[in-house]
């Protein structure tokens, strides 16, 4: 698979801060590539930059090779959907979607309304075409901004957390949407979350961002299974400490007895235990003080409050990180 | 208008804040409304009931009713002085939208110095209306600042004419009226969902484009705002046309305020005024109606 998308050691100062500091990475074609990390790490400015909203500082941004760090906006084959969307609100949905491909280099594409019929079709918007987009609900919105982007072919798709403004029920299904509209189109998607189960469940890989650093790029088996630090362990999922030893609640193991094949186990006390459906799940206190939650198959049996419990996990379940 | 979403269980609640708010509503409008009805409404009834007297021989209005005042109207003399004021009143409108629609731009994209420029663009009603007048007057007049400025620099052997016509009325209408047409249309700019016109440069436009395709149709509802502010004073203005026109240029306002002064024919300059408002409402219905919704 060839890159698409290149980015080196770009960097966007502000006279405070650095919102992003030499971020390096490849995308590769037809990926699904997410930029995660919590607020304030630098993901929309860096979507920013590959869009041409904003100059960087210093680095250089590749598209199929080419630098375009310099271009403007309309001179970059990349399109964006926006967290809010950004739909022209005095244009229809069909004017909207229409709208990008007036500009496109040597006019109007020929197969234009064929690729518009087939957008309106996969998205479903064939009803609405006559709509102005204050008539539309927040998911055929956001569908109507997928297609005013896709309509035009981009060599990649940046999207700004275009779930977080779905209500969580309509975020799951459109999560779905998301994932296999990018298959059928098989256009590159570079996708801004911070959400962590968002960026595991669509992408093919992730960066890490942190403070406007990257912190470790990687599929998400990868980030989940050997974060390289304690940020990537704790940002991707949850985990518990025990003097810089990192354990997944789902390998951590309660037993009443003392089990026998391990040297990692340690006296406890239950604090809570709720049955969440598809596991259950407990919090305990170790003797230290240090707070483990277990993530037991939702068949096992309960324990109660105040109860003396082992905490215990196997030695090839324990995270490593690199010091 | 209320929210469209209200809980099934605080309708009670709601019914009670509306009577509530309708009671605020009457207290607060009160006394505005007396205000407007005695201070508008009652002149205007005396003008229109003036328009149906007879012109008193030193001005004022004696007994008999009458509708000859309004039969004057239908001469072609005055339905050409109309024409004409509509049609200084709308280049003057049009003057200031091109005029206008770029300097609000580029104040409402001056970062910090916004304040600064909105303030010097209100700068001119620091000083009487009239002492400005006179001033371009000075300025205009063949022995002006402009025509000695010219002259003496060997550019000219004539003054040129600046003053005493169409091009100073207009010129003088531009620029009293202008701020009204930069201040609406600043508010609707400065309003305006800045990712709005970053989607359309990411979607391909170029910065023309941006402003031809999304800034303007979105700026319509000021545009209208400021050309209603500006055409309809200009429509009725009298002292431009008359200090820097110098009567030659007879405009409907002028018209008016002769048969007040000169003429001292008030039943006529009532109908007139009345007419001139009759079409200006009749244009102006549909265009606030279309501002409105937009
Ligand atoms: N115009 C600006 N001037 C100064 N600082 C800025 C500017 N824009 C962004 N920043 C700073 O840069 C940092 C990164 O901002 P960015 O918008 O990229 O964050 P983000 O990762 O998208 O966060 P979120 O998840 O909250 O959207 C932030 O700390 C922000 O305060
Ligand atoms: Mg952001």
């Amino acid at each position: 698979m060839g890159e698409v998308l290149e980015l080196r050691e770009l960097s966007r100062h502000y006279p405070a801060q650095r919102a992003l500091d030499e971020l390096s990475l490849n995308v590769s074609e037809g990926e699904f590539f997410s930029l995660l990390g919590p607020s304030g790490c630098g993901k929309t400015t860096t979507l920013r930059l590959v869009a041409g909203l904003e100059a960087p500082t210093s680095g250089r941004i590749l598209l199929r090779g080419e630098a375009i760090e310099h271009r403007r906006p309309h001179d970059r084959n990349v399109s964006t959907v926006f967290q809010n969307y950004a739909l022209f609100p005095h244009l229809t949905v069909r004017e909207n979607i229409e709208f990008g491909l007036r500009h496109r280099h040597g006019g109007r594409p020929v197969d234009a309304d064929k690729r518009i019929v087939e957008l309106v079709e996969m998205l479903q918007l064939g009803d609405k075409l006559d709509r102005a987009p204050e008539q539309l609900s927040g998911g055929e919105r956001q569908r109507v901004a997928l297609a005013r982007s896709l309509v035009l072919h981009p060599d990649v798709l940046l999207l700004d957390e275009p779930l977080s403004a779905l209500d969580p029920n309509l975020r799951k299904q459109v999560r779905d949407e998301l994932k296999a509209l990018q298959r059928r189109v098989g256009i590159t998607f570079l996708f801004v979350t911070h959400d962590q189960e968002e960026a595991l469940y669509l992408s093919d890989r992730i960066a890490l961002l942190n403070a406007g650093r990257l912190e470790q790029l990687g599929t998400p088996q990868e980030i989940y299974q050997h974060p390289c630090s304690r940020f990537a362990a704790s940002f991707l999922g949850r985990v518990n400490w025990l003097n810089g030893t990192g354990i997944r609640p789902e390998a951590t193991l309660l037993s009443r007895d003392q089990p026998a094949n391990s040297e990692r186990v340690y006296d406890s006390v239950v604090q809570r235990c709720v049955f969440l459906g598809n596991h259950l799940h407990v919090e305990a206190e170790l003797s230290g003080g240090e707070h483990f939650i277990a993530e037991l198959p939702c068949n096992s049996e309960g324990f109660q409050a105040g109860e003396r419990v082992h905490v215990w996990w196997r030695a090839e379940d324990e995270l490593l990180l690199p010091i | 208008m209320q929210p469209a979403v209200k809980q099934p269980g605080d309708q009670g609640a709601g019914d009670a804040s509306q009577t509530a708010n309708s009671g605020l509503r009457t207290l607060f409008l009160t006394p505005t409304a007396a205000l407007l009805l005695a201070l508008l409404g009652a002149p205007l009834a005396i003008v229109l009931a003036y328009t149906f007297r007879t012109r008193g021989t030193y001005g004022g209005v004696t007994a008999p009713w009458t509708l000859e005042n309004w039969q004057r109207l239908a001469d072609s003399l005055y339905a050409g002085i109309l024409f004409n004021s509509f049609a200084v009143a709308a280049v003057s409108t049009a003057i200031c939208l091109l005029l206008g629609f770029p300097l609000a731009l580029f104040i409402s994209r001056a970062g910090r110095r916004r304040g600064l420029y909105l303030h010097l663009v209100i700068l001119p009603f620091w000083t009487s209306f009239l002492v400005r007048t006179y001033a371009w007057m000075f300025l205009l007049r063949d022995t002006g600042l402009i025509n000695t400025v010219l002259f003496k620099l060997g550019l000219i052997s004539q003054p040129l004419p600046l003053l005493y016509n169409y091009g100073a009325v207009l010129l003088g209408l531009v620029y009293t009226y202008l701020p009204f047409m930069v201040l609406p249309v600043y508010a609707t700019l400065e309003r305006m969902d800045r990712t709005l016109l970053e989607a359309a440069a990411d979607l391909g436009a170029r910065p023309l484009q941006v402003l031809w395709r999304v800034v303007l149709p979105l700026s319509k509802p000021g545009l209208w705002a400021g050309s209603i502010l500006v055409f309809i004073p200009c429509l009725g203005a009298f002292l431009i046309p008359d200090l820097l026109g110098g009567g030659k240029t007879i405009l409907v306002g002028t018209l008016v305020q002769n048969q007040f002064t000169a003429s001292r024919d008030w039943p006529f300059g009532s109908a007139l005024s009345m007419a001139l408002m009759g079409v200006v409402l009749l244009l102006m219905l549909p265009l606030t109606r279309k501002s409105a919704s937009l």
